[in-house]
C-alpha cells in the first residue's frame, strides 16, 4: 500500500468531472432525506443504492454510495433539532439538546452548529481515510473482544452522566434496557432467552423501532395534550446563522469529537451511534457549562454530530486496506465492490488505484458538499415549525410507523415501536430519562458478546487482558472519565469554600 | 392521587417484570444465564433503593392540586393512544392505504379540525406521498391487507 500523490491528484480530477459531481450531489440529497426520515438509516440508504450501482462505472457507484452514506448519517440531525425526534440512532444526543434550543427560538443556530460539526467530522474522517489508512488499519487489527468490552463499559458510564439529577432512575432504565438487550438468542450457544414463547422475539428486540417509538410517540402525545397552535411561535423560527464565537469556542471540541469519531469508526461493530454518545459525554465532562447539557447546549450538538460523521471514513478503513468489513455499511460497500470486480485489501491500492483514490478523494469532496446540501435542507425544513400541530401529529405517526416497518418489513417492529412509545411517554411524565434507553440497547449486545469472548480467550482470567496496550488505554480513559467529574466537583467546592472564607 | 403513589405502582410493576424474567431463567444453560442474572440482580437492587426512598417520602408529599383541564387532556391522550393502536393493528388487516387514510381522519377529528378541505387533503397527500417515497423510491412492499386487499 503506497501513499501516492499522483493518484490523489488523479482522483481529484476524476471526482470533479461534471457527471461524478452530479452523482455526489444527488447522493447527498437522497442520503439526507433518508437519514431525516425516522426509522430509516444510512445503512438502508446505502443498501437502496446497491441495485442502481450495477449499471454505473465502479467509481461512480462508490461515489454514489459514499454520498448516500455521509448524507444519511448527517440527515438525522434535522428532525432531532426541529422535532426532538432523531432521524437515526446517532442523532439521539442531538435531540436532547436540539428540542430545547428550538423551543428557545434558536433552531437556525442549532441546525447550523450541527451542520458545521458534521462537515468538520466528515472532512476529518475523509482525510484520515485518504492519508492515514495504513496505520489506522494496523490499529484496527489490534482491536479485539477485550477492547470492545472496555469500549462498551466506557460507553455505559455515560448513563450516569446523561441525567445526573436522578442517577438511580437512570441506572434503573439503563439496567432494564441492558436486560431487554439480552432478549433473543445468547451469543455463545444460540439458546433462546426471555422470548416468552413469542417467536418474533427469537431474533431479539430491534433497536431502531424502540428508538423511533421512545422519541417520536411522546412528542406526538405532547402535541395531543395541547393541539392548538404550532410547535413554536412564528416569531421563534430563527434564521440559519452561526456566530464565529460558536466555532472558535468549540475548536477543541470539534477536534476531540472528530478524533473520537475516527477512532470509533475503525473499531469493528462500533459505529456513529456509539461515537455520538461517547463524544457527547466527553464534551459534557470537559465543558465549562455542563449544567446546560440537556437544556440546550451547542457544545452537545457539535460534539455528537462531529463524532457521528467522523465515523464514516473510519468505517471504511478496515474494508479498503484489509478487505474486512467492520460494519453493515462497509459490508454493503464490499458487496458493491465485488460486483464491480474490485477486490478490497492491500492489492486494491495497486490494482485499482484509480477507483479507490477517486472514492477516497470523493469522500473529502462529498463532505465539503454536505455543508451546502445540508444548509439547503435546513433552510427548507425549518418551515416544519410553522406547520400546525394538528397536521404534524399524524404526519409524524405515519412516517414513524412506515419507517419502522421499512427497516425489516416486519409488523412486529411497528408494534414494538408503539409499545416503546407509550412506555417512553410514561417515563417522561414520571421523571425517567429516555436517554439511557438508546445507549443500553446499542451497547448491550456488544458488551455481552465481547465479555463472553474475552472470558473464552483468557479462560476467565480477566486480568490477562491488561497485557493488550489498547485495552490498557481504554481502561485508563474509562477510569479517568469516572474520576475527572468527581475531581471537578471537589475543585469547585474548594473554590467556593475559599471564596466564602475570603468574604467572611 | 399523589405522585408518589404512581411511583410506587411503577416500582411494583418493575418488580413484577423482573419476576417474569426470573421465571424464564429456569432450564437455561449456565453460559446463557450468567450475564442476564447479574442484570436482573442489578435491576432489583436499584429498583428496591428507589422504592425505599419513595416509601420514606410517602408521608411528606402533599397532594398535587388538580388542573381543571387535565381530565379532558387525559381523555384525549388515551383516545389517541387507542386510535394509534387500532391503526397499527389495521395496517396488516386492511392494508397501508386504507388504514392510513382512516387514521388521518380520526386524528384530525380528535384534534377537532373541522375544515373539510383539511379532512380530505391531509389524508390523501400524506398517504400518497409516503407511499411514493417508501414503495416506489425505496422499493418497500407496504402491507396490502389480509382482510381486504387494497394496495397498488
Amino acid at each position: 500500500m503506497v501513499f501516492d500523490i499522483n493518484h490523489i491528484i488523479g482522483g481529484f480530477f476524476n471526482v470533479l468531472q461534471p457527471y461524478n459531481m452530479l452523482i455526489c450531489i444527488a447522493g447527498l440529497f437522497i442520503g439526507v432525506l433518508i437519514g431525516a426520515l425516522p426509522g430509516l438509516t444510512a445503512t438502508m440508504g446505502v443498501a437502496v443504492c446497491v441495485p442502481f450501482s450495477y449499471v454505473m462505472e465502479p467509481e461512480q457507484a462508490l461515489l454514489l454510495m459514499s454520498a448516500v452514506f455521509c448524507g444519511g448519517v448527517y440527515g438525522g440531525l434535522i428532525p432531532a433539532i426541529l422535532l426532538g425526534i432523531p432521524g437515526t440512532p446517532a442523532s439521539a444526543p442531538t435531540a436532547f439538546e436540539g428540542r430545547a434550543l428550538t423551543q428557545a427560538g434558536e433552531s437556525g443556530r442549532a441546525l447550523m452548529a450541527g451542520t458545521v460539526g458534521a462537515t468538520f467530522g466528515g472532512i476529518m474522517t475523509a482525510l484520515s481515510l485518504l492519508l492515514f489508512s495504513p496505520p489506522l488499519a494496523m490499529v484496527a487489527m489490534k482491536v479485539g473482544p477485550p477492547e470492545q468490552m472496555m469500549l462498551a463499559i466506557f460507553g455505559l458510564s455515560v448513563v450516569c452522566m446523561l441525567s445526573p439529577d436522578n442517577i438511580r432512575k437512570s441506572l434503573l432504565v439503563g439496567f432494564l434496557c441492558l436486560l431487554f438487550a439480552t432478549v433473543g438468542q445468547d451469543p455463545v450457544m444460540g439458546y433462546p432467552r426471555f422470548t416468552f414463547n413469542i417467536y418474533q422475539l427469537t431474533g431479539g428486540i430491534s433497536v431502531i423501532p424502540v428508538l423511533v417509538g421512545v422519541f417520536s410517540i411522546p412528542e406526538v402525545l405532547k402535541m395531543i395534550e395541547n393541539p392548538s397552535g404550532k410547535l413554536v411561535e412564528a416569531s421563534k423560527v430563527s434564521k440559519l446563522a452561526l456566530h464565529v464565537k460558536d466555532i472558535t469556542d468549540n475548536a477543541f471540541n470539534l477536534f476531540r469529537s472528530g478524533l473520537i469519531g475516527v477512532a470509533i469508526g475503525i473499531m469493528p461493530a462500533a459505529g456513529p451511534d456509539i461515537a455520538a454518545f461517547l463524544s457527547y459525554n466527553e464534551a459534557k465532562k470537559a465543558s465549562k457549562e455542563p449544567e446546560k447539557f440537556g437544556k440546550g447546549s451547542y457544545e452537545g450538538i457539535i460534539s455528537a454530530e462531529t463524532a457521528a460523521n467522523g465515523c464514516t471514513g473510519g468505517d471504511l478503513v478496515p474494508l479498503l486496506t484489509l478487505g474486512i468489513p467492520g460494519s453493515a455499511p462497509a459490508a454493503l460497500f464490499l458487496g458493491a465492490m465485488i460486483i464491480h470486480g474490485l477486490r478490497p485489501g492491500p492489492m486494491l491500492f495497486t490494482e485499482n488505484a484509480n477507483v479507490v483514490y477517486t472514492m477516497m478523494v470523493g469522500f473529502v469532496i462529498i463532505n465539503i458538499l454536505m455543508f451546502f446540501v445540508g444548509w439547503l435542507y435546513c433552510r427548507w425544513s425549518s418551515n416544519v415549525l410553522r406547520i400546525p400541530k394538528t397536521i404534524l401529529a399524524p404526519v409524524i405517526v405515519v412516517l414513524a410507523a412506515v419507517g419502522t416497518f421499512a427497516t425489516n418489513q416486519n409488523m412486529f417492529d411497528v408494534v414494538t415501536m408503539f409499545v416503546a412509545g407509550i412506555i417512553g411517554y410514561g417515563m417522561e411524565k414520571h421523571g425517567y430519562s429516555v436517554a439511557p434507553v438508546a445507549l443500553a440497547l446499542l451497547l448491550g449486545p456488544m458488551l455481552e458478546e465481547a465479555l463472553t469472548l474475552t472470558n473464552t480467550m483468557y479462560a476467565g482470567h480477566y486480568l490477562m487482558m491488561f497485557t493488550r496496550p489498547i485495552t490498557v488505554i481504554l481502561f485508563a480513559i474509562t477510569v479517568f472519565s469516572f474520576v475527572y467529574p468527581l475531581f471537578k466537583i471537589f475543585r469547585e467546592k474548594m473554590k467556593s469554600n475559599k471564596a466564602a472564607k475570603a468574604q467572611s | 392521587m399523589k405522585n408518589i403513589h404512581i411511583n410506587l405502582a411503577i416500582q411494583t410493576g418493575v418488580f413484577l417484570l423482573l419476576a417474569a424474567f426470573y421465571t424464564q431463567l429456569g432450564g437455561m444453560p449456565e453460559e446463557a444465564k450468567g450475564y442476564p442474572t447479574f442484570l436482573l440482580a442489578a435491576c432489583a437492587i436499584v429498583n428496591a433503593s428507589i422504592l425505599f426512598s419513595d416509601l420514606r417520602n410517602l408521608r411528606d408529599e402533599e397532594a398535587v392540586e388538580k388542573d381543571p383541564a387535565a381530565p379532558a387532556m387525559i381523555r384525549r391522550v388515551i383516545l389517541y393512544i387507542v386510535v394509534l393502536g387500532l391503526y397499527i393493528f389495521m395496517i396488516e388487516k386492511i392494508g397501508y392505504v386504507l388504514s392510513t387514510l382512516l387514521f388521518c381522519v380520526a386524528s384530525l377529528q380528535i384534534m377537532r379540525v373541522r375544515s373539510w378541505k383539511m379532512q380530505v387533503l391531509l389524508p390523501l397527500c400524506l398517504t400518497i406521498s409516503a407511499y411514493v417515497v417508501f414503495s416506489r423510491f425505496l422499493m418497500i412492499s407496504l402491507p396490502v391487507g389480509t382482510w381486504i386487499h387494497f394496495g397498488f
